[in-house]
């Protein structure tokens, strides 16, 4: 391993969490939509982590997979609205914006670190190279 | 390595070479810190240092000093020190970045150290003229 190595497990970190970031997005963009591609209203998506272990039991991070949160969703009175079922109700996203908060901030604050990490690992590689710098 | 570079050399850049991959340990711990089932790592060299720091003899009379291997090897051990979470990810972010900074700080140090082993051996060289 060199110091690349490190540089490139902090750079997984941070694109697994900017994913993450960009569902989170999306799902509050869409937490009013009530009409997909497939039919029915938006559902919330998730993205799964998985750890990705090479040489030297280091590892770095990958998105797996993202799935969609089958909770169903709540149903909103509002005879007037397009979509409304015969009993006037429309069917709502499953999203719920004090989650997706909470997660964004999470997603933010582990974006940080995996910063953090990486400032640490080009100091290291600076200060090596001045051993030849004499 | 002998010669005019001694053993100190030689030391220090294996101590720099567990530093940069305790660096990449920490750097996966973080990188992980949200993937569920995740288990904490941690490297540990600290031992095996001990047992490779041994003093010559110059004379036969001198006390013999254990034989150390030229091998350096690190171990790689679950971190003892961490909590499980929710998600039964064991990383405590805070104790991670504890252990970048001050090993960061290792690094530099023992790279400060070789620089000035190198610039005191210069010296050395100038002054004979």
């Amino acid at each position: 391993m060199d110091l690349f190595t490190a540089m490139d497990i902090s750079a997984s970190g941070m694109r697994a969490q900017r994913t993450r970031m960009n569902i989170i997005s999306s799902n509050i963009a869409n937490a009013h939509t009530t009409r997909t591609d497939k039919g029915g209203p938006y559902q919330r998506r998730d993205v799964i982590f998985k750890e990705n272990t090479f040489e030297d039991q280091l590892s770095s991070v990958d998105v797996q997979d993202i799935v969609l949160d089958p909770t169903p969703g709540k149903r909103h009175y509002d005879p007037g609205h397009p979509d409304a079922d015969a009993e006037g109700y429309v069917n709502m996203p499953n999203v719920n914006m004090v989650e997706e908060m909470v997660n964004m901030i999470g997603a933010t604050q582990a974006f940080e670190a995996n910063t953090t990490a990486v400032k640490a690992e080009r100091d290291m590689a600076l200060k090596a190279l001045a051993i030849g710098r004499i | 390595m002998p010669g005019i570079f001694g053993k100190t050399i030689s030391d220090l850049s294996s101590v720099m070479n567990f530093r940069l991959f305790r660096q990449g340990i920490i750097s996966s711990n973080i990188a992980n810190m949200d993937t569920p089932g995740y288990t904490a790592k941690d490297a540990s060299f600290e031992e095996e240092l001990d047992t490779r720091l041994v003093m010559n003899t110059t004379s036969t009379e001198h006390m013999p000093s254990k034989q150390s291997s030229m091998a350096v090897s690190y171990r790689v051990n679950e971190d003892p020190y961490s909590r499980i979470g929710n998600d039964s990810n064991t990383v405590d972010i805070d104790r991670e970045m504890m252990k970048l900074s001050q090993n960061q700080l290792l690094y530099e140090a023992s790279s400060q150290i070789v620089q000035n082993k190198i610039e005191s051996l210069k010296n050395a060289i100038r002054s004979i003229r």
